[in-house]
């Protein structure tokens, strides 16, 4: 062991290796960012639809893959964060050039920079595990703030790489020869391996969430994929204060045409409707997915048979009295699908309570907290 | 490439500015919750856990033998991102009240995860150990750092 008393070099963040391991760590974490923001902006314009964000109804699985990466990533960037920053972890303690005002002020708003990156990327790693676990220990709605730090997290890294991206691509390949026994604590192989290895069990915790197969290895899902008929819940019956308008015996299906004119079917009548089977993932926003087989009326053939058009939006709204998830707009494409169903069973039973009887919109490739439950009315839209 | 960085560093602060003005549409009282988060999110790392790494490094260069410290240090960094991701799993907190949630046995799952990681460093440990005892003086050099 002749490396503990190792003269110190003076500046060991010059150590190449160092350098080239910061590289390697910091592009990976900074992939799985960039990856987790794309995504998450798809799910933020789905839910917050916008005229120039056109979504496509097929494939059917599509939305359940984007959601499904952007939670792995963001699980996933944990344990690359935490090696990047313990990697870069003495710069911490850098003497400011007291000499020169000119570096001064360039060493600050390097510092400043930093924080703001750092303290952005902690925020949306932390808040986003918590989400996903239903943990909101915070006043604020989480949906808006992860979506508004999103854009500093991903800004501030972006300026970060902007700046570094000419010393990460001097020393991204096998660096110079002179060996600094002084500095590392740990070597560039070992920081590189410890990454890769706790990603990749971070990865198979997290991903049979959204992977069906890989589900029994998932010990860090939140969920275990199981429910009632064969499928998670959400936001349960009990939470939602649901189930006595559910279970009423004078429920009412209501169409309203865009003239305001109104139909309203019975449950009995809703079954001797045409009865149409379709194959849909739930895939929720909170990353876990799961595929069921639904069974009801096409949501085209009941429009039709209200008299009324099926190309226009239409907003299907819930028999629940309050919350922020109890309407959805269904833009005209997805209206028009043939696997759009008003759901009245689900995997060969009559839908259960938890999953929104007596009846539910489960349409192709959208988010799950968008598949409204315990549907009271369905409004077309001009 | 200085192009490349260049236009880098301006959609940055585009977006981060973009980010900052979608914030201050909230009320400050939230604001500085938010604030509190972030700066509380930056100590726990800066003041905690990247000390302790240090000192754990330290600890392990200090006492462990060569061949166990990238075994060690890599079966550590899983414990660690595993045991910080499963702090929603494992605490004791406010639960919604849902069956489908939060309905596997954790200490369990993450146990066996755990004990999986532990055994392959062990077994990396002892194959380190293993080819430096056969191949003697010449794997000296695998003391320092590579």
């Amino acid at each position: 062991m002749s490396t503990v008393d190792a003269p110190r070099r003076p500046r060991g963040d010059d150590d190449p290796r160092r350098i080239r391991a910061v590289a390697h760590v910091g592009a990976a974490a900074g992939a799985a960012f960039a990856t987790c923001f794309l995504t998450g902006l798809i799910s933020h314009f789905l839910q917050h639809p916008t005229s120039w964000f056109a979504w496509p109804t097929h494939p059917v699985w599509l939305f359940r893959l984007t959601q499904g990466l952007h939670v792995a990533t963001g699980f996933v960037a944990v344990p690359l964060v935490l090696v990047k920053l313990g990697l870069v972890y003495r710069r911490l303690f850098v003497r400011p050039p007291l000499h020169s005002v000119r570096l001064l002020v360039g060493h600050l708003l390097e510092r400043v920079s930093i924080g703001v990156l750092v303290g952005a990327c902690l925020f949306q790693l932390v808040t986003g595990v918590m989400n996903v676990a239903q943990w909101y220990p915070w006043p604020f709605f989480f949906p808006d703030v992860h979506y508004a730090v999103a854009y500093l997290a991903i800004g501030a890294l972006a300026v970060h790489i902007a700046v570094k991206l000419p010393l990460a691509q001097r020393y991204w390949h096998a660096p110079p020869a002179p060996v600094d026994t002084s500095s590392p604590l740990v070597d560039r192989r070992t920081a590189v391996t410890a990454a890769a290895a706790a990603a990749g069990v971070v990865a198979v915790g997290i991903a049979g969430q959204s992977v069906t197969p890989l589900r029994p290895f998932a010990f860090l899902s939140p969920r275990s994929g199981r429910g009632p008929q064969r499928l998670p819940v959400n936001r349960t019956a009990v939470q939602a204060g649901i189930a006595a308008a559910a279970l009423d015996p004078d429920y009412r299906l209501t169409i309203a045409g865009p003239d305001g004119a109104t139909r309203a079917w019975s449950l009995a009548e809703l079954r001797d409707l045409p009865q149409t089977t379709a194959t849909l993932p739930i895939a929720c926003v909170e990353g876990w997915s799961v595929g069921a087989e639904w069974t009801g009326v096409r949501l085209s053939d009941l429009l039709r048979a209200a008299g009324t058009t099926t190309s226009t939006d239409v907003r299907v709204v819930s028999l629940e009295p309050v919350g922020g998830y109890r309407t959805s707009v269904l833009p005209a494409g997805f209206v028009a699908d043939d696997s759009t169903l008003l759901a009245l069973r689900l995997n060969g039973d009559v839908l259960d309570l938890d999953h929104g009887y007596p009846c539910r919109l489960i349409a192709p490739n959208r988010p799950g907290v968008l598949q409204t439950k315990w549907v009271g009315r369905i409004e077309v839209l001009p | 490439m200085t192009v490349l960085r260049i236009l880098l560093g301006a959609v940055g602060v585009v977006a981060a500015g973009y980010g900052v003005s979608l914030l201050t549409e909230l009320p400050p009282p939230l604001l500085l919750v938010i604030a509190e988060w972030v700066v509380a999110g930056v100590l726990a790392h800066d003041a905690v856990i990247a000390p302790l790494g240090v000192a754990a490094g330290w600890a392990t260069r200090r006492w462990i033998p060569a061949p166990w410290r990238r075994p060690l240090v890599v079966a550590a960094t899983c414990t660690v991102a595993v045991a910080l991701l499963a702090l929603p799993l494992l605490l004791d907190r406010p639960r919604p009240v849902n069956p489908t949630l939060l309905d596997r046995d954790y200490p369990l799952a993450i146990g066996l995860a755990l004990a999986a990681v532990w055994i392959a460093a062990a077994a990396a440990g002892l194959r380190a150990s293993w080819v430096r005892t056969r191949t003697g003086r010449r794997m000296v050099r695998a003391d320092v750092p590579e």
